[in-house]
């Protein structure tokens, strides 16, 4: 162990705001609260979520500081004073929009073709109370980075923003996916759920008025991506500087990256972003990640395979940017997606559904009705969209789609000799990619009814309009596997014999020299008040309530916090060693930090540098000041399949800090695990006797806290 | 459309329980064609025959073996970290390119790309021009970044240094791709 006593990062030239913004914070703080006791308006939204099962909240960590006050509910939102054909009504003017359960659960398809494996959450975004009043993201441009978009789509065309888009590929201004070597589909799905025009064919986007752009940047031309163009892409160039919002389902994650602004143009053009948009930022919204269950492409998590994710959003440093939306994704039961993406960096969840591969619509969960009788899951419908137009091209295509559902061949019909998708202009997708855009959308309805609020006040808002889902879930068993799992999400991990228990861990299991940890700690309540999870963020966004919020904001505009924020520069506070007791096979306290400053946490972060350290076999948690535990890293995690052993400046960020208090002593541990695992060792540098560190291995610790 | 996931555990609800985005994933693993030696590249001569092969995309990993089969390649220093170049040349679309290994054995690429950050353009106009040479740069004024691209890695290693004492309350980096994004 090593104990260092200094601030982490440095000095705050703002500290005598820190009591007024302390007290901004007490108060939107109740307002979260409030908000999710009330629930969302929608009659399809569990609106008692955080009040259902409290005996599954995790035991009141110490005193919140500060401490809530009282705090008035958002007024009403005005009346609609939309004009047109479509005026002041939702979705139901759309075909296909009984498919978009996203958008309402309780008049869906889905919901009258219920299949217990597939269905039971009834989660949705709640829009439908907005769109009535006319907000529907009018005077908003949204840029789609990705594959392309298909602007001429009969669904797109009329939000088609041409001078907000570049194709990378082909030159010019028309992101036509067509236009590209991969024909990819993704962008155009993507823009659909954001921004499909409400026009009485085909679906209808969250946002239906917003303005539309693509950037065809992720494609498998490597040539494409320069930092030049990921620079213009990313608010550099004109074109995409028009944009209010970029939505990014996208990423990296394989091997540890260098977190750092000299060694990514990421890194460089979203801290660019905070002075876009008239000093108030440009608004990302990025994908965390499909790798929960992962099997593929050098994510292996080997033969504990959905007992844990044993990846991390946060692999891809850009998701350490406090101005990175980082999204996870929820499906039709109200529980996170199999796929999705957990850890301490992501912010709030949207809604990407499972596999949609049963049914004609990807209704069903794919179990028999002995199985669902028994109580296992299966699969369920996903996310409704645009697709490229034609029967040749996208998602939905003769003779064989993929998922190969009458829906995605064109061939279905609801309504008895009428085809639903006869162009195959439409399809469905899933993945943090699809839930990404569900929250853009919101974003784009907040930037409507408020033009003014700064990318900090939009992701303020969408953490104070969250509800908190799947209660417990730490306590869930997985029954969606063939072969279900019998252990709990939450049950302890030993690290010596890098298998599950059969008990339930908790916070106080993360102690050093403890041989057992907990490798899910489900929802944490912090020290000022808030609930945060590693997998679902601050939860699922209620579009009523943010919208609500955006027009308090707007009535109250003291509310809004500046876009500007002071990145700190790392601090080292800890060189660890065998010498200095860092060991396999148990958990290490490797620092204690002492913080001497006063000011308001938005995230923690630690960067770590190493030499013959099997970083698959290394895991870390933090401890703050107020007693909140989270964990930053698993202590068996894909890099045991990479083999690293060496690694510079891998970062690590956790917001299940934000709102407490930076002061007093930061607790850095190292949770490592046994470096064999699966009948092989996890780096080249993993010692004989599966204990001791090698003589040479060191681990460098760096941290900082950025400030509100 | 895309091929289902082979390798797939049937530990899944079956193996028809596909993810999209794991087969739009795949569909991008299936981009061997990507070649260097198309590109207009100079290999090391033992590297030519895997560089046809579509082995050295960005973010392979070369196995210890593997990177010595390769000979002796030219050793680069960049901000302190070594690197051994596989290829320097010109990318298909006319970009100079160089292809390097880290020291994990993992193939990253650059463009020869200097980013300056936190620093207001003018700033770099005024006080970096010299270093600047023989760059194409462009100017992000809103974002207070520039990017220079330098026709040869060395020009690139250099200018660096020049910046970084030219400017040193800028963030100046060489940056390496070692892995493109996917799709989620």
């Amino acid at each position: 162990m090593k104990s260092t006593s200094f601030a982490l990062g440095s000095p705050v030239s703002v500290r005598h705001r820190v009591s007024a913004k302390r007290a901004a914070l007490a108060l939107l703080s109740c307002t979260a609260l409030l908000l999710s006791a009330c629930g969302g308006g929608n009659s399809a939204t569990p609106s008692a979520a955080l009040t259902s099962d409290p005996t599954a909240l995790p035991q009141p960590q110490p005193q919140p500081q500060p401490q809530p006050q009282p705090q008035p509910q958002p007024e009403p939102i005005s009346t609609c004073t939309e004009t047109g054909a479509y005026a002041c009504r939702s979705g139901e003017t759309e075909p296909l929009y009984t498919f978009q359960w996203a958008l309402n659960y309780a008049k869906s398809f889905f919901q009258t073709n219920a299949d217990g494996g597939a269905y039971g959450g009834g989660f949705d975004l709640n829009v439908e109370p907005v769109h009535r009043l006319g907000i529907k993201g009018e005077g908003v441009h949204v840029l789609v980075i990705d594959t392309g978009v298909d602007l001429k789509h009969e669904d797109l065309k009329d939000n088609a923003d041409y001078s907000m888009s570049y194709n990378f590929e082909a030159g010019g201004n028309d992101p036509d996916p067509m236009l590209t070597s991969d024909r990819n589909p993704h962008g155009t799905n993507v823009a659909g759920i954001i921004g499909a025009a409400q026009n009485g064919i085909g679906v209808m986007g969250i946002a239906p008025k917003v303005k539309l752009g693509g950037a065809t940047l992720i494609i498998r031309s490597e040539e494409v991506q320069t930092s030049q163009n990921v620079i213009d892409a990313l608010g550099g160039a004109g074109w995409s500087q028009k944009a209010h919002v970029i939505n990014g389902s996208f990423g990296t994650g394989t091997d540890p990256e260098i977190y750092s602004i000299e060694d990514s143009p990421s890194i460089a053009a979203l801290r660019g972003l905070k002075s876009l948009r008239g000093q108030k930022g440009t608004v990302f919204v990025k994908a965390a990640g499909n790798a929960f269950d992962s099997q593929d492409d050098g994510l292996e998590c080997g033969s504990l395979q959905g007992a844990y994710d044993c990846t991390n959003p946060a692999n891809d440093s850009s998701t350490l940017e406090p101005n990175v939306i980082v999204t996870a994704a929820l499906n039709a039961k109200g529980q996170a997606s199999s796929y999705s993406s957990a850890g301490s960096v992501v912010w709030i969840t949207g809604l990407g559904g499972e596999h949609g591969q049963g049914g004609r619509y990807g209704e069903r969960s794919g179990r028999t009705a002995a199985e669902l009788a028994a109580g296992a899951t299966g699969s369920g419908p996903t996310i409704f969209s645009t697709d490229i137009r034609g029967c040749s091209a996208g998602y939905s295509q003769k003779p064989e789609p993929e998922p190969n559902t009458d829906f995605m061949r064109g061939d279905s019909e609801l309504m008895t000799g009428v085809k639903d998708n006869p162009n195959c202009d439409y399809s469905y997708m899933n993945g943090t990619s699809a839930a990404t855009p569900t929250i853009t959308g919101v974003v784009a309805l907040m930037l409507s009814a408020n033009p003014e609020l700064s990318w900090r006040d939009v992701r303020d808002i969408l953490r104070l309009s969250a509800r908190a889902v799947d209660m417990g879930y730490e306590r869930r068993i997985r029954k969606d596997l063939d072969v279900p799992l019998d252990k709990p999400y939450g049950a302890r991990f030993d690290l010596t014999t890098n298998s599950f228990t059969t008990a339930l861990g908790d916070k106080g299991d993360i102690t050093a020299g403890a041989r057992q940890v907990p490798m899910e700690l489900g929802w944490v309540r912090n020290g000022a008040g808030l609930v945060h999870s590693n997998w679902y963020g601050f939860g699922l966004p209620d579009a009523a309530k943010a919208v609500e919020l955006a027009q308090l904001y707007k009535k109250e505009p003291q509310r809004s916090r500046s876009s500007a924020q002071i990145v700190p520069s790392f601090k080292r506070v800890a060189v660890a060693s065998s010498t200095s007791g860092l060991a396999y096979q148990k958990v290490t306290l490797l620092a204690a930090v002492s913080d001497s400053t006063d000011q308001i946490v938005d995230e923690f972060q630690l960067r770590l540098t190493g030499e013959a350290i099997c970083l698959g076999s290394l895991g870390i948690a933090v401890e703050s000041p107020a007693g909140t535990m989270s964990l930053l890293k698993m202590p068996l995690d894909h890099f045991y399949h990479r083999e690293v052993a060496d690694f510079e400046k891998y970062g690590l960020g956790s917001y299940a800090f934000y709102g407490e208090s930076t002061k007093g002593t930061w607790k850095i541990y190292a949770l490592a695990s046994n470096p064999e695992f699966d009948g092989r060792p996890t780096c080249g540098a993993a010692p004989a006797d599966g204990m001791t560190l090698p003589a040479s291995a060191s681990l460098v610790v760096e941290a900082r806290t950025i400030s509100q | 459309m895309i091929a289902p996931t082979p390798h797939r555990r049937p530990t899944l609800l079956g193996a028809h329980m596909l993810h999209l985005h794991h087969l739009v994933h795949d569909a991008f693993l299936g981009i061997a064609a990507f070649t260097l030696a198309a590109a207009g590249l100079v290999f090391a001569p033992q590297a030519a025959a895997q560089a046809a092969s579509g082995s050295f995309s960005v973010g392979h990993r070369l196995s210890g073996e593997q990177v010595q089969a390769l000979g002796k390649l030219q050793q680069v220093e960049i901000d302190g970290r070594p690197f051994q170049v596989l290829s320097t040349g010109t990318a298909a679309n006319g970009l100079p390119l160089t292809t390097l290994i880290n020291r994990s054995g993992v193939i990253g690429q650059t463009y020869h790309e200097l980013v300056i950050a936190n620093q207001p353009t003018a700033n770099v106009r005024q006080r970096a021009a010299a270093a600047l040479t023989g760059a194409q740069v462009k100017y992000y004024d809103q974002t207070d970044i520039t990017i220079a691209r330098f026709p040869a890695l060395a020009q690139a290693i250099t200018a660096l240094t020049r910046i970084r004492a030219a400017l040193p309350e800028a963030k100046v980096g060489l940056p390496i791709t070692f892995e493109k994004p996917r799709l989620r």
